[in-house]
């Protein structure tokens, strides 16, 4: 009797506790909703899916920055803490490290200065934008960049920044390894300072050049060599000196910085200065999402970035969380086929056959949910040089008969993928199964993945981003990886023509050219099926929950550019 | 006493050099290039690749690197320096070893405080409900994994009651959560121990005698039994200890706490070898050491085991002169 009388309690306890969860996990919203009008409405028109089935998004539109009247001016200082799991959120102010876009670093905007940037103009359009240079251009020749600097820049030492700085930060990003290529453009040797005029000689010409040099940050040369030049101690608040808006003023390892705004911030007049910006901002990082989004309930933050599509979805479905928001990452997946080391997928029909076994949809269902759409090509809806129609059509019962007919049903291809894809790989497994050809999937860590794909032969196929959250939507990850000079052996493609269309993408002058080579390079994927653009993903984000944000203007939020934090 | 921790520090060395090198081998040997972590897998020529390679230390022979890590470590206590972040790992772990210690013990405490004593009435009320009660909460516990209890954690009091902070660790009260999460395995497992280690004490016929002699219940039960039943507790508990240095990943993970457990994480995840192996020798070097604390501990609890620290000469000579007055 006793026994069954303390079992009785134990379980009673035990469901009190789970009635407590449960509670909580009813209020939450489903992880899927269904599609609403709009996001119908965004959905790319070039493959007409079905409105019901498609992913629910809902992209924020790019508003225009407020007009100086419409702003309303905080009364007492406001200070914003921020939220988020990108990585290195809060890292080292060692400004060389935002060469990888992985390591977006607030501080490279709220502390520093940019030489230009991608960023939201004042009519709400995006373009190239610069705070220091009067001008910015490559001469007639294609054989110097020139930089024109404003004058009166200053860093929050006081001294005012010259052309050294310019050069001794780029060559110093340059020097970084993963930015060694494409920096060897610049002959920093040569590089020639005249008042507020800086000329650095090219090496060779590159179109890109304006993506080479994107979110350069610029730093103060003799400050740093004056605080022990190559022993500067880069994770050192105090000792960090730029021209930005903000100055750090704590730096907790591994968990937040604290940003003060300059009260004699040398710029007054600029895009910028139209958005009533908070007093102090807190940046802090978490690794896991679920405690961030406690945090932003209970009012520790005021914003939060990198959410997940739950997270999203529920604070969509809760007006009392605030505005949750997705913006495009500006990469779209793909899945790579490997030609070359793939005896079978040398031959196009099977390769065309595949493409077309492919349900994009549910893929995009399954691997992104609602921060997941359909894509319009391999580059990005948002990208400057996305164009449409260039998917490809889904026919399982075509598909499958091409199989067939080509005699390679039941034949087994390997498929190494990482673990954050494993969910799409295995229903695209599925879809394969469907047309008679079985993969041999094998899902890994990044780390241990990229050794297999370095591997000739070891995986057919691969999913990969066009680019990490490239800010000019430059899909260079991508046409990088599928040239000939890498070292990933899975997407390596050596067809020449894909190669010289490529290369003369890279070496075209203007937007409008890049992008009508691109066009030529995607008409090419579709007749020859190198890769499958599989689902764009949008980055979310969360604002207002306690009404001290009105919004957050920024490109992508990748970006990790906080200058245009909206209070009020 | 002496001379047997002396020979227990001397044992240390080679168990730390075996951790040192199968830890070294396995993080070598596993998939993954540092060099390609750093470089990015496009852009780069080969040159480029050797130079990093060599930069690193990568280009050397396996025993090579093995040997001068070794040798760095043992003279110079250098553990070398990050690969992702190029400090010297030394200066991460300073960072992060205070917040793991301070979380692991407050956690240990709070499990030894109420693990013991619950331990302890519950063999005492064998059989009865509240015996019962605790040993199925116990085994619950035991087998609840950590990430629910934390995350369940947070669901309840921090999201839902809005009583508790869900991260960090500036208050008090940053600290209620986390300790109590990392603490339940232990607790459970102290509680569980203690009962059957307490209950098999109390039937030796010492026990009966000292009953029998009309000893009060709580004499017997404190001074009598909980003295001999403690042994296999502090060996849990000393484990334990050993182990806080090393951090708790996944508390540290979901309670966003910059640990070693963190760290140790995102080393992995890297391939930062000099991280991997700074954070396995922290540990190694406690564990070794609580290892050590636990033997003389035993030495005060139990007489019979401080007995075997004595020199054979030293109880031959004693036991020479009893026979001698005897004779």
């Amino acid at each position: 009797m006793k026994k069954y009388l303390a079992l009785l309690l134990t379980v009673a306890l035990c469901l009190s506790m789970f009635a407590a969860c449960g509670g909580s996990a009813a209020e939450a919203p489903a992880s899927a909703p269904a599609a609403e009008g709009s996001a119908a409405a965004e959905a790319p028109a070039a493959e007409a899916p079905a409105a019901d089935a498609q992913p629910a998004v809902e992209v924020v539109e790019q508003e225009a920055l407020p007009a100086e009247e419409e702003i309303a001016v905080p009364t007492e200082p406001v200070t914003v803490t921020i939220g988020s799991t990108y990585p290195r959120f809060v890292g080292v102010f060692d400004m060389m490290q935002i060469a990888n876009d992985q390591l977006a670093l607030p501080a490279g905007y709220l502390a520093f200065d940019t030489l230009i940037r991608m960023d939201v103009l004042e009519d709400g359009t995006q373009d190239y934008y610069s705070d220091i240079l009067e001008d910015y251009y490559v001469t007639d020749d294609e054989k110097n960049m020139v930089f024109v600097l404003k004058p009166g820049v200053l860093f929050s030492n006081g001294e005012e920044m010259d052309g050294y700085d310019i050069i001794w930060s780029l060559q110093r990003k340059g020097a970084h390894p993963r930015l060694m290529g494409d920096y060897q453009m610049f002959d920093f040797e040569n590089a020639t300072v005249d008042g507020y005029t800086t000329t650095i000689p090219l090496n060779s010409y590159r179109g890109d050049w304006r993506v080479i040099i994107e979110a350069a940050v610029i730093m103060n040369k003799d400050w740093i060599e004056e605080h022990g030049g190559d022993n500067f101690d880069y994770t050192d608040p105090t000792l960090v000196c730029g021209s930005g808006p903000y100055q750090v003023t704590e730096y907790v390892a591994d968990d937040h910085v604290t940003y003060e705004k300059r009260e004699d911030w040398w710029q007054k007049d600029t895009a910028s200065a139209a958005v009533a910006q908070p007093q102090t901002i807190i940046t802090k990082s978490y690794a896991d999402a679920s405690t961030m989004l406690v945090d932003y309930q209970n009012g520790v933050l005021d914003a939060i970035m990198g959410i997940s599509e739950t997270q999203y979805t529920q604070i969509q479905n809760d007006p009392a969380l605030g505005t949750a928001a997705a913006k495009s990452s500006k990469s779209v997946v793909e899945l790579i086929l490997d030609v070359d080391n793939t005896p079978e997928l040398a031959d196009v029909e099977l390769r065309k056959a595949i493409a077309m076994g492919t349900n994009i949809e549910d893929l995009a269902i399954v691997g992104y949910g609602a921060l997941g759409r359909l894509p319009i090509g391999m580059f990005s809806a948002d990208s400057q040089f996305a164009s449409e129609g260039y998917t490809f059509e889904y026919n399982p019962e075509e598909a499958a008969k091409m199989v067939k007919d080509l005699g390679y049903e039941g034949l087994t291809l390997p498929f190494i993928c990482d673990t954050g894809t494993a969910d799409m790989a295995e229903v695209w497994k599925e879809q394969m199964r469907n047309i008679g050809i079985n993969i041999d999937l094998q899902p890994y860590d990044v780390m241990t993945c990229i050794q297999y794909w370095l591997t000739p032969g070891a995986t057919a196929f691969q999913f990969q981003g066009s680019d990490n959250a490239n800010i000019p939507g430059d899909p260079s990850t991508l046409l990088n990886n599928m040239c000939e000079t890498t070292d990933l052996a899975c997407m390596r493609k050596q067809g020449a023509e894909w190669n010289d269309i490529v290369i003369r993408a890279r070496n075209g002058a203007t937007t409008e050219e890049r992008r009508e080579i691109y066009k030529e390079l995607q008409q090419y994927n579709l007749d020859n099926v190198y890769c499958v653009p599989v689902v764009e993903w949008l980055s979310a984000y969360a604002y207002g929950a306690n009404g001290v944000v009105k919004d957050m203007i920024f490109v992508a939020p990748e970006s990790c550019n906080l200058r245009r934090i909206l209070v009020g | 006493m002496l001379r047997f921790i002396g020979r227990r520090l001397l044992v240390m060395i080679p168990v730390l050099l075996g951790v040192l090198i199968i830890v070294y081998a396995l993080s070598c040997f596993m998939p993954g290039d540092p060099v390609i972590n750093k470089l990015g897998t496009q852009n780069y020529t080969q040159e480029q690749y050797d130079a990093m390679e060599h930069q690193l230390g990568l280009d050397q022979p396996f025993v090579v690197r093995l040997g001068s890590y070794l040798w760095g470590v043992v003279t110079r206590l250098d553990l070398g320096e990050s690969y992702a972040t190029n400090r010297p790992v030394t200066e991460s772990l300073a960072q992060r070893v205070g917040v793991s210690i301070q979380l692991g013990l407050m956690s240990l405490c709070l499990a030894g405080i109420l693990g013991i004593p619950i331990g302890i009435f519950s063999a005492v009320r064998q059989n009865t409900i509240p015996d019962y009660t605790i040993t199925t909460l116990s085994i619950i516990l035991a087998s609840l994994p950590g990430f629910w209890l934390a995350m369940e954690a947070i669901l309840i009091f921090s999201a839902k009651l809005r009583i508790l902070p869900a991260s960090g660790l500036t208050s008090w009260k940053h600290y209620i959560m986390p300790v109590a999460c990392a603490s339940m395995m232990t607790l459970a497992s102290l509680v569980r121990m203690t009962r059957s280690s307490m209950l098999e004490v109390i039937r030796q016929d010492y026990i009966r005698t000292a009953r029998s002699k009309g000893m009060k219940e709580t004499r017997v039960i404190f001074k009598h039994a909980l003295k001999n039943a403690l042994i296999p507790v502090i060996t849990v508990l000393g484990n334990q200890v050993g182990m806080v240095v090393g951090g708790s990943i996944i508390i540290e993970t979901i309670f966003n706490i910059p640990g070693m457990g963190s760290l140790m994480l995102s080393a992995i995840n890297q391939r930062d070898y000099p991280v991997i192996m700074g954070v396995t020798l922290v540990t190694s070097v406690f564990v070794c050491i609580c290892n050590l604390v636990v033997d003389i501990v035993y030495s005060l609890v139990d007489p019979q085991i401080r007995s075997q620290f004595v020199s054979g000469k030293k109880r031959g000579g004693k036991e020479k002169t009893e026979k001698e007055a005897a004779a």
